[in-house]
């Protein structure tokens, strides 16, 4: 029985012209011969094979060629933002912010040329932060407005953010002299600052 | 090679089970198109949008749809062409992705097992007289229709097979299946569609 099923499984084969062997061919055909049922098999495969094979074929669509390149330069057009690395952006950018704002409990608060108290030093770094040292004067700093001096995407972004949606003012060393536990880039808080 | 036998049937054996050679120009237009050259990959289309059309449609059932599946197949093997190992398979690399992409589909949605354009089905049947047209129209339908009755992978099968004519090799390569299981399935989507067949038309007995 298992053999019947094997043969009847190599009857869509033959049927397509599929066996190579001719030895394997001759032997099949002679056991279509000799066993109705086997040839039962073989004349439906090659009905059914028959029917589709009369099926008239579709139209193909005008203008597919041009379809299909469209598609594909408005998939390439600059300055397209997928809308995916929008939200992960935005969602890190968030994570920086929620770090930095973490960590002014721990920091290191430094007076301002006009005595506002309110100024903060914060780091931007993977590693645990740890107050800088010695104490940095408001000299020793300036003002940037992203996205200048600053090179780093996800630095950048997260800076952007703080500026334009808190009003976080942006400044970056004078002196070049930063810790060793300094991050890319630093970040002062002026929760009094005017905009 | 032929063989004739005592009942009168007759095989017909191929030369050769082999996929046809690939012409020197396709795997240029493939190199090309893979180095973003968007006018050879326009000819590509156009040499390959009749076969992948024929074969989206024909498991969908849908003519919009169909054309959007396609038109979504080309796209997304243009982006996926660098990855593209061998650019002699790019045939069947190309049926892979349309075939991935129109079973994505069906998995997600369900569809009608009617054909929903009748009135722009197609007569094969050159003879004018309407009689002939609307038995050729019916008969077409239904077999259509038997088809769309089918699971998905095993119609899709059938018609790699069956109406776009491609090999075992050409179908094992495609599907990434061995030899003896393209020949299983094929056999048993035969023998599951006879069973959605008028026996009128399996043996011709119709009028």
């Amino acid at each position: 029985m298992r053999n019947n099923e094997k043969n009847k499984i190599e009857l869509a084969g033959l049927l397509d012209g599929e066996l190579k062997d001719v030895a394997q061919v001759e032997k099949l055909a002679q056991a279509i011969s000799a066993n109705p049922d086997l040839k039962r098999a073989y004349d439906e495969q090659r009905s059914v094979k028959s029917a589709l094979g009369s099926l008239p074929e579709y139209d193909s669509p005008d203008f597919m060629a041009t379809r299909v390149l469209g598609e594909i330069a408005a998939k390439k057009r600059p300055g397209r933002i997928p809308a995916l690395r929008v939200l992960v952006t935005t969602i890190g950018s968030l994570a920086l912010a929620v770090l930095a704002i973490t960590a002014t409990t721990q920091l290191f608060l430094a007076q301002n040329q006009d005595g506002n108290s309110d100024a903060l030093i914060a780091h931007e770094t993977s590693r645990a932060f740890t107050p800088p040292e010695p104490v940095f004067t408001p000299q020793d700093w300036r003002e940037i407005t992203p996205p200048e001096d600053v090179t780093d995407e996800r630095v950048l972004e997260f800076l952007i953010f703080a500026n334009e949606a808190h009003a976080y003012r942006v400044m970056v060393s004078n002196t070049g002299v930063m810790s060793p536990d300094m991050g890319e880039a630093l970040l002062v808080l002026d929760t009094g600052g005017s905009r | 090679m032929e063989m004739t036998f005592a009942r009168g049937m007759v095989l017909t054996q191929k030369k050769s089970s082999e996929a046809p050679a690939v012409d020197a120009d396709e795997v240029t237009l493939v190199n090309r198109s893979a180095n973003r050259d968007e006018k050879a990959y326009g000819m590509l289309v156009q040499r390959y949008q009749a076969r992948l059309f024929n074969f989206v449609r024909s498991m969908v059932r849908n003519q919009e749809l169909a054309e959007d599946l396609t038109q979504e197949s080309f796209v997304k093997a243009y982006f996926s062409l660098q990855r593209l190992q061998n650019p002699a398979s790019f045939k069947s690399w190309l049926f892979r992705i349309a075939n991935n992409n129109t079973l994505d589909y069906l998995r997600k949605k369900r569809l009608p097992q009617v054909d929903v354009d009748e009135h722009l089905r197609e007569s094969y049947v050159d003879d004018a007289s309407p009689e002939k047209k609307h038995v050729a129209d019916s008969r077409s339908e239904h077999i259509r229709d038997a088809l769309g009755k089918l699971k998905p992978d095993q119609c899709s099968i059938l018609v790699m097979c069956d109406l776009q004519g491609l090999s075992y090799a050409e179908i094992s390569a495609t599907l990434n299946i061995p030899f003896g299981t393209v020949q299983s399935r094929i056999f048993y989507a035969r023998k599951k569609l006879k069973n959605h067949l008028d026996k009128s038309i399996l043996f011709g007995t119709e009028k």
